[in-house]
């Protein structure tokens, strides 16, 4: 009984270990490519550059279109994500909390759109788009992102509401406090794990979204991060330095704010709808 | 009172129509629209548009490229969800116990899902090197594993290795889920279990499985459809190729669309994949059965 406990804990241990090895080393090597000299990525690998260089990254900043594709990147998945909590929370409150005709048919039609995939809408995306005279530009990408955002962030959050006791909202109705400021002073902050996890959910989606970017932009300087660097490195598949320094670029903000989040992560998802 | 209830109601509908709106506008009506535009045809979209019937579905239908396409779909999707799903699994059992440095471990695996597929693409074109010095060959050649370099995105390997590379960035999302999902169940039950005897395989079969039903549909609905739907990691490695090995669905949609110009379709294709992507999630749902609703 004993060994067998202890059997478990090892192979625990053992498979954990070994994993989290398997999901760092092609990280850490891209990492290390993006210090190393030509030279060095065609030798033997090392995992530490033996001359260690900021080459690729100066080149990467210096003479090409990459720091528009980060700012791009910034502002498109910034704004779609604080809009897409804003009305996706908002949602989620009036669904989990108020009595209206038609509540059901629409809270399965918020949900029932997170099955839709972006292959399906993205022709008629780009009719609609072009109609509105809106191709190429910051807006058409942010509402696409907010029609794939709102409905994970109302999906996650509602669950979250209906665990918030109803005396509290009861007690704040009495003081006379208006019906939306007692939503994003008094019950928004209650939840602030479920945001925690409804970001993370949105931020990777539409930070990493490819195909909706690709179709609804065409210029070089409208680009966001994945298509930009895609077409950036069709053209040198081979520089394997330039490569690691772009990717290493698009990866940094999404792991900064993955880290500072993923304590919600986890613990947001069982109390959230999943449970 | 009932201009109370008045301003409930008020304030409920004017809370909810920023989301709806967009919601409708930009992801409901695209796909009613995609169904209405695969009974038409045009030239590039905008010219003579015309009611053809059923016309782009014999087209689509009797195309053996697309048989080819939903085959080789068919064939990816099933082992991406296997090796999903046992690694993702079975990782959330081993780091639900208590042991020293797991929230290190857990942040570490769901890494490489953060990344965007095109990265993934990128870091497994890179890693995939042919030569013997591409770090996974190198690895496998000192681990005795094989003798001569593997040609990894070649001829009869390249399906295998966007499998390798789609199972390592998305198995993570089966671990949160199922984590989260193994979280939520009382540990009453093990201590019962235990108190019973029962060994650790035993617990996992008759109290963690049942119990977690509703998450695992959500899970493999999810996994599936993604999988099945699957565009830009395989479009960003190997463009469907070598010689159309790994010509995916959603890659010879595209492709169709927007290099061909046939965008009616396309759109035909995109409609009999969410046909076929809602045929799957009512056989889940049978499968599964006992589980209450999808959301």
């Amino acid at each position: 009984m004993k060994f067998k406990k202890h059997f478990g804990t090892a192979s625990a241990y053992v498979y954990s270990i070994l994993w989290t090895i398997i999901s760092l080393v092609p990280l850490l090597w891209l990492l290390s490519l993006s210090f190393k000299t030509q030279s060095e990525w065609n030798g033997l690998p090392t995992l530490i550059p033996k001359h260690p260089t900021l080459h690729n990254y100066i080149s990467a900043f210096a003479n090409s279109p990459l720091p528009r594709f980060f700012v791009n990147s910034v502002i498109v998945s910034g704004v779609s994500l604080c809009l897409s909590l804003a009305f996706g929370s908002l949602a989620a409150y009036v669904f989990a909390r108020k009595e209206f005709p038609l509540r059901r048919t629409l809270f399965y039609t918020v949900i029932a759109v997170r099955m839709i995939p972006a292959l399906l809408s993205i022709i008629p995306l780009y009719v609609i788009i072009y109609k509105m005279n809106l191709l190429n530009t910051y807006t058409a990408l942010i509402v696409a992102y907010m029609a794939t955002g709102i409905p994970v962030v109302t999906w996650i959050m509602k669950g979250f509401f209906e665990s918030i006791p109803m005396e509290l909202e009861e007690a704040a109705m009495l003081d006379g406090c208006s019906q939306l400021k007692l939503f994003y002073k008094i019950i928004l902050p209650l939840a602030v794990p479920g945001l925690g996890a409804s970001a993370i959910f949105v931020f990777v989606r539409i930070w990493n979204e490819y195909i909706i970017a690709l179709s609804l932009t065409s210029t070089t300087v409208m680009r966001t991060l994945p298509v930009g660097i895609k077409n950036a490195l069709g053209s040198r598949m081979a520089d394997y330095g330039s490569m690691a320094a772009y990717s290493i670029v698009a990866i940094v903000p999404i792991v900064v704010l993955f880290l500072c989040f993923q304590r919600y992560f986890v613990s947001g998802l069982t109390n959230g709808s999943v449970k | 009172m009932k201009t109370k209830r008045g301003r409930e109601l008020t304030f409920s509908y004017l809370a909810l129509a920023p989301a709806m709106v967009i919601v409708i506008c930009f992801a409901l009506f695209p796909a009613m629209y995609a169904i209405y535009l695969s009974f038409y045809r045009s030239n590039f979209l905008v010219f003579h548009r015309q009611f053809v019937g059923f016309d782009n579905y014999v087209y689509v239908l009797s195309n053996s490229e697309f048989w080819l396409a939903l085959w080789k779909t068919a064939v990816y999707t099933f082992w991406c969800v296997l090796l999903q799903f046992l690694f993702g699994f079975t990782l959330a059992i081993a780091l639900n116990k208590k042991m020293f440095g797991r929230a290190f471990y857990r942040v570490c695996i769901v890494l490489p899902w953060t990344l965007s597929p095109v990265i993934i693409a990128i870091l497994a074109t890179i890693m995939y090197d042919p030569s013997y010095n591409g770090l996974l060959n190198f690895i496998l050649y000192h681990l005795h594993m094989i003798k001569t370099p593997i040609m990894w995105l070649g001829t009869g390997n390249a399906m295998r290795s966007i499998i390798i590379a789609n199972t390592w960035f998305g198995m993570a999302f089966t671990m949160i889920l199922e984590l989260a999902g193994i979280q939520s169940i009382p540990g009453s039950l093990y201590e019962a279990a235990k108190v019973d005897g029962a060994s650790a395989l035993r617990t996992v079969f008759s109290i963690t499985l049942p119990l977690l039903k509703p998450t695992l549909l959500v899970n493999f609905v999810w996994i599936t459809i993604s999988t099945f739907n699957e565009f830009d990691l395989v479009y960003a490695m190997t463009g469907g190729g070598p010689l159309q090995e790994t010509n995916l669905l959603g890659v010879f949609m595209y492709n169709t669309a927007f290099k061909y110009g046939k965008f009616e379709v396309g759109s035909t294709i995109a409609v009999l994949m969410f046909a076929i992507n809602a045929l799957l999630t009512v056989l889940y749902t049978r499968l599964l059965r006992g589980t209450n609703e999808l959301a």
